[in-house]
């Protein structure tokens, strides 16, 4: 077999079988969209015509039973049900698993589905009959599962009565009465005077002849025969088991299951978004992607060691070719970066699955909306997240969500809502799981870790709601009363936040008894690089991920935030006593120790400290490294990295760091008595704000589009006309002066000064700053409302007035068209070429990599549209000497665009030719005329020559069109 | 496999010799990727004796470890010089082992091998894997493997003493 042509099939397979189980609860939801149901049709006849085509001879049984279904249920307009949308998701679920069993072994897994595949046909059937009076259809056979010589013939018998002795057996084959029809035939007085046959034989033998005639069951039915064969005692009865689940189905489809168990909302998901897009893409191995990350991470040493050299030389030339290393290595860098970047759809896909299933099973209605999906993440990430994910919801599902008159009583809609959303927050990604069920009882939680020993009672007593909820992510508390089958199966959320937290990110939980429970999860959104503080202590420095980080602190020794409890150091902020961890001491760095220097405020959600360090260098972005095998069992480093000096820097896990400071109870409790007044400010008014400030002013900004914070020479800014700009990443960005926003006079910049990016991720400026104060999370509280458009007013940050910029007023003064989205511009080329044109109109990447080099190797350009709105794009702008399309795709399919073609003059001599997967494709009368020849995609010999041929006819009737043409991007552009 | 069946198969091993206090010791040319002088190190505070800390070598971040310490000899006397042998171990990590001076390349000689003797003090005994007779004293075939899992905390979990000759 053609291995890349396997592994293209795969690709491609993969991809449509994702969007069809997302698709099929899109139709259980909308049974009527005959939109999405064509989608399902077109994806499923694609996997069985590639499979026909690749010799996958199980899997084209399994596909083809399904695409059977769905044809009778498209063309009767058979409303979709609940029942059906399982059968069906079942289907595809075989089919998966034949795909994967190929991937990894390289050849078709030997699976039996001939149970799946005979209910498929039942249901076929099914449909055929309750859509109005057809008969029950009888299949045409296969010709690969055509009877054959004896043992067939014997298989024949077995199918409809399996239950016939080897004696009986024999006779029936010698009399040639082998199919159930002939059995009925030969009657009662015959088959009891038959060798090996009782009366009680021939009566049970004729009434299951009887049953398997009725129902169209009889020798005719090789996918029955198939699953005698292979499960001889797990079904007994075939005729028999096959009356049941018409039965069963029967029954399922009179109860008009119309209301489906869980309707899926997407949101601002449009239909473009479920195309395949492989067509510019080929499949790299992870591996040679890691380590092409490794090595650019070397890359990225080596160039902070270059520019350190270099610009210590002093030497200009020098560093205009160290610049260019730098500004190239970048690019790179960021550049490889996003090769890892998945969407987080791809984790996300199986939700709405996951919900459906649950929702059934737990009989609660839940609907799934999700927001974001889009998002970005590292796949080492996405990867490590599925797991945890997939226990929230479970876990929201199953305790969360409430039954549905409980749901009524309470005065909420019987209908759950499970919302997901994934949003970008500076350099990092959340993830919010919220659920409208009945929440998390802080009081209960507080009871349970009391009573579990977790808490003392007192500690109990005093805790605050919100911290008690995060007791949630303590090993062995689980709250629910008692523990189902479907979420906890000995899995606590304990292993969630060990999950999350091994790559760097965090949890946390809050709750409303009655309102809902919202789970939140921030994460890196690489692992392999990340944005760390460098701290120095006792002449040594660490790395401390800023991931972690809350804030910093100066904190001089005449400080009067000080407290020592107990031997144990604590800083008073914003009213609470902070723990401190002294690194000198607890690395034994040094045996002299005073509380002063600065502190780096750690946050790990459920807990915080401060790390006190003699000073802070700034945050750097480095390369993590693993450490040896000496420092496995000192977990508070999480890897090293190496500094641009060269020198190598150890870098904290906090959450290990965390661990070397156990507060002992009596500590606790006494800084407890000593804090103040919770001031238990929610999470959601917080804010991540960066504090700067100019003169004798304090300015605030909230970090929400500020993509960087960068220190730079000043001479890095340079002057593009009357504006200044800076280089950046890949681009040329403008630099606004804060000062000159706020009318101070104009200073000549010296040394290194503060720029902050601020980005929405298309455009970027730089807001130049006199001095970085701070970046700490808080809550922006406008005291006083400004009148200055620039300002959002003034608040109190840390005692201290501050003012609030509005960063999108601060952005249009950079660019007053930051906010109008460029359209993009086509790339034009002159067409000069003499090459005959061909309009290649195929949904399916897959075919049309197949069909693809045959133009290339004929000479011909190809144009290439997925589906007919495409082409006629296409065709509104040039005109090809050719269209060559298929006839099922999404849009608008291949009839309509002949159609569509056909009734304009000005492409009366375009011929179209008709591309189809398999010959029995038939195409109507009405059409057949319209296409100078149909073609088939699989046949490349034929379908080389054959387009040859058609090519040259167009030469000889008309001279070549020379025209300046627009080349689109088909692709580029979507 | 007992060290002289090794040797013996391995008749044409050349060795890297170094001195470590007075004693000179032999490693397998085959392990040892290259010799540097003294790189600039971080160390690594709570980590075990015998690590220096961590070297960057080009890029690589290795674990520095101190031959002296693991046989129990006094500490270097600041700024005297050392070489750093660049060893290769199975498990794929590279380490750095500092000795005080490195000497030549040579080829083990079959005729001068001899089982790790029972006077050979019990640090050299655990990491020989027999020793040399030279007309100056005896040179110690070290088992690199062996000697890096001594360095190990809890060294039960690290290459036990199932490491053979390479």
């Amino acid at each position: 077999m053609d291995e890349e042509l396997l592994a293209e099939f795969l690709l491609e397979s993969n991809e449509n079988l994702s969007a069809i189980e997302q698709q099929l609860m899109d139709l259980e939801a909308n049974p009527q969209d005959e939109e999405i149901l064509g989608a399902i049709f077109r994806a499923i006849h694609t996997v069985k015509g590639s499979c026909g085509f690749l010799g996958l001879v199980g899997l084209e049984k399994v596909a083809h039973a399904g695409e059977n279904l769905l044809s009778k249920i498209r063309s009767l307009k058979f409303a979709m049900n609940a029942d059906l949308v399982s059968l069906l998701l079942e289907c595809t679920d075989a089919i998966t698993s034949l795909l994967d069993g190929l991937e990894s072994e390289g050849v078709e897994p030997d699976i039996d589905h001939s149970g799946l595949i005979n209910r498929l046909h039942v249901a076929e059937r099914l449909v055929a009959t309750m859509a109005g009076g057809e008969k029950p259809a009888i299949e045409t056979v296969p010709e690969d599962t055509a009877n054959e010589g004896a043992t067939g013939t014997l298989k024949e018998l077995q199918a409809w009565a399996p239950d016939v002795s080897d004696k009986g057996a024999a006779a029936l084959l010698e009399n040639g009465w082998l199919s159930a029809q002939a059995v009925m035939d030969a009657g009662f007085a015959t088959l009891k005077g038959l060798d090996g046959f009782t009366a009680g034989d021939a009566l049970k033998l004729l009434g299951v002849a009887k049953v398997a005639v009725k129902h169209g069951n009889n020798d005719e039915k090789p996918a029955v025969a198939a699953k005698v064969d292979s499960e001889p005692s797990a079904e007994p009865k075939v005729a028999a088991s096959i009356e049941a689940n018409v039965e069963v189905v029967k029954k399922n489809m009179a109860e008009g299951s119309t209301t489906s168990p869980v309707a899926v909302k997407k949101t601002a998901i449009k239909a473009t978004t479920a195309k395949p897009k492989s067509a510019g893409s080929i499949r790299v191995d992870v591996d040679l992607l890691d380590s092409l990350m490794n090595q650019v991470g070397e890359l990225v040493l080596t160039r902070n060691r270059l520019v350190q050299m270099v610009q210590a030389s002093g030497n200009m030339d020098f560093v205009r070719v160290s610049r260019d290393v730098d500004h190239v290595t970048e690019q790179l860098q960021s550049q490889l970066l996003r090769t890892r970047m998945q969407p987080i759809q791809s984790v996300w896909n199986s939700v709405p699955r996951i919900v459906r299933d649950m929702g059934k099973q737990l009989e609660k209605k839940i609907t799934v909306v999700m927001h974001g999906e889009e998002t970005e993440l590292d796949r080492t990430i996405l990867n490590a997240l599925k797991d945890p994910l997939t226990h929230i919801i479970r876990n929201s599902c199953d305790h969360g969500i409430e039954m549905p008159n409980e749901r009524r009583k309470a005065g909420k809609p019987a209908e759950g809502t499970l919302r997901l959303s994934a949003s970008q927050e500076s350099g990092f990604i959340v993830i919010l799981i919220e659920d409208d069920g009945a929440g998390i009882d802080a009081e209960r939680v507080k009871k349970k870790a009391v009573s579990m020993g977790v808490l003392t009672e007192e500690q109990g007593e005093k805790i605050s709601s919100k911290a008690a909820l995060q007791l949630i992510f303590h090993a062995g508390l689980s709250t629910a009363e008692n523990v189902s089958n479907l979420s906890g199966r000995g899995v606590g959320m304990d292993v969630v936040r060990t999950e999350i937290e091994r790559v760097g990110g965090n949890v946390d939980i809050s709750s409303e008894p009655g309102k809902g429970t919202t789970l939140r999860i921030r994460i890196p959104l690489t692992l392999a690089i990340i944005l760390a503080m460098i701290v120095r202590c006792h002449g040594q420095r660490f790395a401390i991920p800023q991931m972690s980080i809350q804030e910093l602190l100066s904190a001089p020794k005449d400080s009067n935030e000080w407290r020592v409890i107990g031997g144990q150091s604590f800083y008073r902020l914003r009213g609470k006593l902070l723990p401190i961890m002294r690194l000198k001491e607890t690395l034994k760095l040094s045996d002299t120790v005073e509380d002063e220097g600065s502190i780096v405020v750690i946050d790990l959600g459920d807990r915080n400290f401060g790390v006190l360090v003699d000073q802070i260098h700034g945050a750097e972005e480095i390369v993590v490294k693993p450490l040896g095998v000496h420092f496995q069992h000192l977990g508070f480093y999480g890897g090293c990295s190496i500094l641009g000096d060269g020198i190598v820097i150890p870098i904290f896990d906090c959450n290990e760091l965390a661990n070397l400071m156990q507060l002992s109870p009596e500590v606790e409790a006494m800084r407890q008595a000593e804090d103040g007044s919770e001031n238990d400010i929610s999470r959601d008014e917080l804010q991540h704000t960066l504090v700067f400030s100019q003169g004798e002013q304090r300015f605030a900004i909230p970090m929400v589009l500020i993509e960087r914070l960068e220190l730079f020479p000043a001479e890095r800014i340079e002057h593009s006309g009357a504006s200044e700009v800076l280089q950046y990443r890949d681009d040329v960005i403008a630099v606004i002066r804060w000062g000159d926003l706020i009318g101070h006079d104009e200073q000549t910049l010296s040394g290194d000064v503060y720029g902050l990016i601020l980005s929405d991720g298309h455009k970027r400026m730089c807001l130049q700053v006199e001095k970085v104060e701070d970046i700490l999370e808080t809550p922006l509280e406008i005291k006083k409302r400004s009148e200055d458009p620039l300002f959002l007013g003034t608040s109190v940050i840390n005692g201290t007035a501050t003012e609030v910029i509005d960063v999108f007023e601060v952005v249009k003064k950079a660019d007053i068209n930051w906010f109008a989205r460029t359209s993009p511009t086509l790339a034009s080329s002159d067409d000069t070429g003499f090459r005959q044109k061909i309009l290649f109109v195929e949904d399916a990447a897959f075919f049309r990599n197949l069909v693809m080099p045959i133009f290339e190797v004929l000479g011909y350009e190809a144009w290439v549209a997925k589906d007919g709105l495409e082409a006629c794009k296409i065709l509104e702008e040039r005109v090809p000497d050719l269209i060559l399309t298929d006839l099922e795709m999404p849009n608008m399919n291949g009839y309509e665009l002949t159609d569509w073609v056909r009734e304009r003059e000005e492409f009366d001599d375009i011929p179209i030719v008709a591309l189809t997967a398999t010959p029995v494709d038939e195409i109507d009368t009405v059409h057949q005329n319209k296409f100078v020849e149909v073609m088939l995609k699989l046949d490349r010999q034929s379908l080389t020559k054959g387009l040859s041929e058609v090519m040259a006819n167009i030469k000889k009737k008309k001279p070549l069109r020379v025209e300046g043409a627009v080349v689109v991007d088909v692709d580029a552009s979507i | 496999m007992n060290g002289l069946v090794a040797v013996q198969e391995h008749a044409h091993t050349e060795l890297l010799t170094c001195r470590v206090g007075d004693q000179w010791i032999g490693f397998h040319v085959q392990q040892v990727r290259e010799v540097v002088t003294n790189q600039e190190r971080t160390q690594m505070p709570l980590s075990s004796d015998a690590v220096l800390g961590l070297i960057n070598l080009r890029g690589r971040v290795m674990t520095e470890l101190d031959v002296r310490k693991v046989v129990g000899l006094p500490e270097r006397a600041a700024g005297k010089s050392y070489h750093v042998a660049i060893i290769e171990s199975s498990s794929g990590e590279d380490f750095g082992l500092t000795v005080d001076e490195v000497g030549e390349v040579m080829l083990l000689n079959p005729d001068h091998y001899e089982p790790t003797p029972r006077s050979l003090d019990a640090v050299w005994k655990e990491v020989s894997e027999g020793v040399l007779k030279l007309e100056d004293g005896v040179l110690v075939l070290v088992n690199v493997e062996r000697f890096i899992a001594l360095t190990i905390p809890r060294a039960e979990q690290g290459v036990s003493d199932a490491a053979v000759l390479h």
